[in-house]
């Protein structure tokens, strides 16, 4: 099964929910929130790998742009300053993980049977074999989790928002160039990362001592 | 094969990824034909449709949202705002709202629970380090477990609604215990009689149910995911050590329990005593 997300809530639409909402319109708040919930939650999902991480950071994100509504300047879309919420506040939860290393400890004990079951229950894709859909949604996380925080943000904004560069490229605050190597980059090493998991016995590339898949700069 | 090791006879990473968005030849990759090359180029051709694999591996949602916790999110964020327009000084610091999910399906659910005691060292226990009401947080019988979102009335200054009421009363302790074989005894008795003061001997203190939000995540973990049940359900002196003790029922991603001991780390004031199934 495949979840449906919501469609993307229209622009106009949004403005309106917007202006309502600042003026102190609590129904259009909601409206507004839920709107753009499914795709919070999915975007802070793939970058987290973590399903009560996402929600938390889901929840985080609503009440920061409830809190920052009144500064909002409608320059960009809702859903891109929304983005940037969640982007930034998947941010700092992947740094807290680093500073918290012993909270991971029972995660990774039954972390990995954990979500192997959960994501066998949702199902394979129309005339995909279920051991393989599980496979490859722990392999996307997986793969997802190896890479760079920033090459990370750039590949889920354009493949699960749907954002152009340009709208990226403010979301994570830096040149449109960079979003670009960064999203080309990043889909490389997952690429490439995937493409080892189908094919354990292909050699890795030692020559260059790099793992295949592993980035280890930005420009 | 990474964008370094391709030759120059082939289309890079960048120029292959930004044709898949439309955005070739509008960067520093200059303006280029990749149709024109990639008609005769099956490494390329090959290389592409890896390229956008990946993309829609990414794109694919892995977790349904459910219904109830998102009304429930939202709900907490549009009360959260009215919150801090009525409570002057509110805190620069944004209440830890931390909805989790709720036991919305009761039926057919409870074929197995896992009982987990965890204890709440001092500074969880002082009520000094912003703990959270975790039984408000799952106890089924508050009114928002299960319609999906906050009670309409919910007092000013509670941004995190569900969790800044505490619920005394309807948490029963448990007294002294010593196994887990004992904890589900009292606790069946405690439902039978419907009391608070279950039928052994109080703990010594009285014990609040909040805990420090950290302690949610981990028994929640120890449980194997098991993040359907009612959470907190009674209190208890555990070997000594003041503790929560905790229901999950088994679901499909969480079949069992186990029966392992944990100890973790008291990082953020709390460490798990006891797992087992009933």
């Amino acid at each position: 099964m495949i979840i449906e997300s919501e469609p993307e809530p229209a622009l106009s639409q949004d403005r309106e929910l917007c202006e309502a909402a600042r003026s102190g319109d609590q129904d259009a708040l909601e409206k507004l929130l839920l709107a753009h919930y499914d795709r919070v939650h999915a975007l802070c999902r793939r970058m987290l790998g973590d399903d009560d991480d996402a929600e938390d950071a889901t929840q985080e994100t609503l009440l920061l742009a409830v809190r920052s509504l009144s500064r909002f300047d409608g320059r960009s879309s809702f859903g891109t300053w929304i983005y940037r919420i969640a982007t930034n506040a998947c941010i700092d939860e992947l740094r807290r993980r680093r500073r918290r290393p012993l909270a991971g400890l029972d995660h990774d004990v039954s972390g990995g049977t954990e979500r192997a079951a959960r994501d066998g229950a949702l199902g394979p894709r129309p005339g995909e074999d279920p051991a393989e859909s599980a496979a490859r949604r722990m392999d996307v996380d997986s793969a997802l989790s190896s890479l760079p925080v920033e090459f990370r943000a750039a590949v889920v904004l354009r493949d699960l928002c749907d954002l152009t560069y340009e709208e990226i490229a403010r979301v994570v605050g830096v040149p449109v160039g960079t979003v670009r190597s960064r999203i080309a980059r990043g889909r490389a090493a997952l690429a490439d990362l995937l493409g080892d998991r189908r094919n354990p016995r292909e050699p890795l590339n030692v020559e260059s001592g790099q793992r295949r898949g592993e980035i280890t700069n930005d420009r | 094969m990474t964008m370094n090791e391709r030759d120059e006879s082939h289309l890079s990473d960048e120029q292959l990824s930004a044709y898949l968005d439309g955005e070739a030849g509008k960067g520093p990759v200059g303006a280029f034909d990749p149709e024109a090359h990639l008609t005769r180029c099956a490494r390329c051709r090959t290389r592409l449709e890896a390229l956008r694999e990946v993309g829609v591996l990414v794109a694919t949602p892995v977790v349904p949202v459910l219904p109830g916790l998102k009304a429930r999110a939202v709900a907490a964020a549009v009360h959260a705002r009215v919150d801090e327009r009525e409570v002057l000084g509110h805190s620069a610091r944004w209440p830890a709202v931390r909805l989790r999910r709720r036991p919305y399906v009761v039926v057919g659910a409870v074929a197995a629970t896992a009982v987990i005691l965890a204890v709440a060292l001092p500074l969880g226990l002082s009520g000094q380090s912003s703990p959270t009401s975790i039984a408000a947080r799952h106890t089924p019988a508050r009114s928002n477990a299960t319609n999906g979102a906050p009670s309409a009335g919910t007092p000013a200054g509670s941004a995190a609604a569900p969790e800044a009421s505490p619920t005394t009363t309807s948490t029963p302790d448990l007294g002294v215990v010593s196994s887990l074989d004992q904890v589900e005894q009292r606790l069946e008795s405690a439902k039978i009689s419907n009391s608070s003061s279950a039928n052994a001997a109080p703990s010594p203190g009285a014990l609040e149910p909040s805990i420090l939000p950290g302690c949610v995540e981990k028994t929640r973990r120890a449980a194997h995911g098991g993040a359907f049940g009612p959470g907190v359900v009674a209190t208890a002196t555990y070997k000594g050590s003041r503790a929560f003790v905790m229901e999950f029922w088994a679901t499909a991603s969480a079949p069992s329990a186990g029966k392992i001991v944990v100890a973790l780390s008291a990082e953020d004031g709390c460490r798990l005593l006891a797992r087992g199934s009933t």
